[in-house]
């Protein structure tokens, strides 16, 4: 071999093995990305569980910080990256979390013994417009420590007075009627809920409705304010579900068991089971009643 | 063979042997690093698992209530009725999961529940795992109709 050859050879060997070395490095970098997010995920997921698990009293919030909070909440499962946790026993409400503080509230949820916990999730980074009067109610339902809101609340009478910067995310609701340029113009900064009758409406970006849910507690429109369309959905049905196994429980129960000798009848809490709410009343009637003759209460 | 030629090949063995190593080790780190999270994440399941002994007591659908008002012990009555509910979505939730809650004090009887609570004193949630994770704790059993308590367990096994 020449050595002009020799130095050819040379130069091509080392590009040839640069190259594969270097592409080596760059696929093992990609790589070691992905390991180290899966790795976050798993810690993210740890850390936000501890935390929910935390609130086990009824109307505790709780404040976490520290980390950067990055994840979904699908069908009722915290969704971060490849790993997901479901939970038996409550029922979230929220939309994409991304903030460097997640905030959390619970309350027990009551069709009148109780049924589930709501836990509702929001970030720093997301700002709730209220709009109406009867935005002030629920406003007072939820958490506040010496009148300052937990959550980042504005009560406002258009839409164009919402102020919020451009890394934050807004959601309107609407406790009035929401329509023409107020409902575009919402759109066009945000997700937007309507509130209004008890009734709970959800728009696309169109401004074209895509549901309308009853609201039967106060509780489902503090649920909704959180959510979005697609996990209030879920949960809508989930409750749902839940109030008819809870009253096919108590049903259960209740004819098990004898007040005086005699039966009791479980009526109400068929009508429970029919989600027919207008005999709740009757049924705390019935169980202070039971209450009063010294018998067991239904619940 | 000429000098020159010589020094290229072994060059080129150098530069393999170099490159195995290299690949070896790479690998090595990555597959640690990959055990490692999945070391994190069943240390994860595990915990959930562990604390399925609080949760599970505490479920609406088996704690004790008075008049709306919570209180810390386990509902008999619900447990009958609860197994009477064959209801989809509680096999789904238990899908790999035993659960029962059984009686220790002042009897203890192995006896399965099914319709009532007279001799017996085991009351069998969902029988879905049969070996794996177990996790016990005590529970108080209230028995509403002779309004007595009872000292019992909740036993948890979920398959691996």
């Amino acid at each position: 071999m020449k050595k002009a050859q020799a130095e050819v050879f040379n130069w091509i060997f080392v590009i040839v093995i640069g190259a594969v070395v270097f592409l080596f490095f760059v696929g093992f970098a990609y790589k070691y990305k992905d390991l180290s997010e899966q790795r976050n995920d798993v810690r993210l997921l740890r850390s936000v569980d501890v935390m929910l698990e935390g609130l086990k009293s009824d109307n505790l919030y709780n404040e976490a910080t520290g980390v950067k909070f990055k994840f979904n909440i699908e069908d009722g499962d915290l969704v971060i990256g490849d790993f997901y946790r479901s939970f038996n026993d409550k029922i979230i409400f929220g939309s994409e979390i991304d903030g460097n503080e997640l905030k959390a509230w619970i309350k027990e949820f009551k069709m009148p013994y109780k049924i589930t916990n709501f836990i509702f999730l929001s970030d720093d980074k997301t700002k709730y417009f209220f709009i109406g009067n009867e935005g002030e109610t629920i406003k007072d339902l939820l958490p506040n420590e010496n009148g300052i809101d937990r959550f980042d609340i504005e009560a406002i009478s258009f839409v164009n007075e919402a102020i919020f910067e451009n890394n934050e995310k807004a959601r309107f609701i609407f406790f009035t009627n929401a329509n023409g340029d107020e409902l575009r113009e919402a759109l066009s900064k945000g997700e937007v809920v309507e509130i209004v009758n008890n009734k709970i409406t959800y728009f696309d970006q169109n401004g074209d409705i895509i549901e309308t849910f009853e609201s039967f507690n106060d509780l489902l429109k503090i649920g909704a304010v959180f959510s979005n369309y697609r996990n209030f959905r879920y949960n809508y049905d989930a409750i749902k579900k839940q109030i008819k196994n809870m009253a096919t429980l108590y049903k259960e129960r209740t004819l098990l068991m004898k007040c005086n000798g005699a039966f009791i009848s479980p009526t109400y809490l068929d009508d429970l089971y029919s989600l027919n709410f207008n005999t709740l009343n009757d049924l705390e009637r019935q169980n202070q009643a039971l209450r009063n003759q010294n018998c067991k209460t239904i619940y | 063979m000429k000098k020159g030629s010589l020094k290229i090949q072994e060059t080129i063995m150098v530069m393999f042997v170099f490159i195995v190593i290299f690949f070896l080790v790479m690998i090595i780190f990555y597959r640690f690093t990959i055990n490692s999270i999945k070391e994190e994440e069943r240390n994860y399941k595990l915990e959930r698992f562990n604390l399925m002994i609080e949760i599970i007591p505490n479920m609406p659908e088996f704690k004790c209530s008075e008049l709306g008002k919570e209180i810390d012990c386990v509902d008999v009555l619900k447990l009958l009725g609860f197994k009477n509910l064959n209801n989809e979505y509680y096999n789904e939730m238990f899908k790999d999961k035993t659960i029962y809650f059984e009686e220790i004090y002042p009897e203890e009887n192995g006896q399965e529940c099914v319709s009532n609570y007279f001799n017996c004193g085991k009351f069998i949630i969902a029988d879905n795992a049969e070996a794996g994770l177990r996790v016990s704790g005590p529970v108080v059993l209230y028995y509403a109709n002779e309004d007595e308590y009872k000292i019992g367990k909740v036993v948890i096994q979920e398959e691996k």
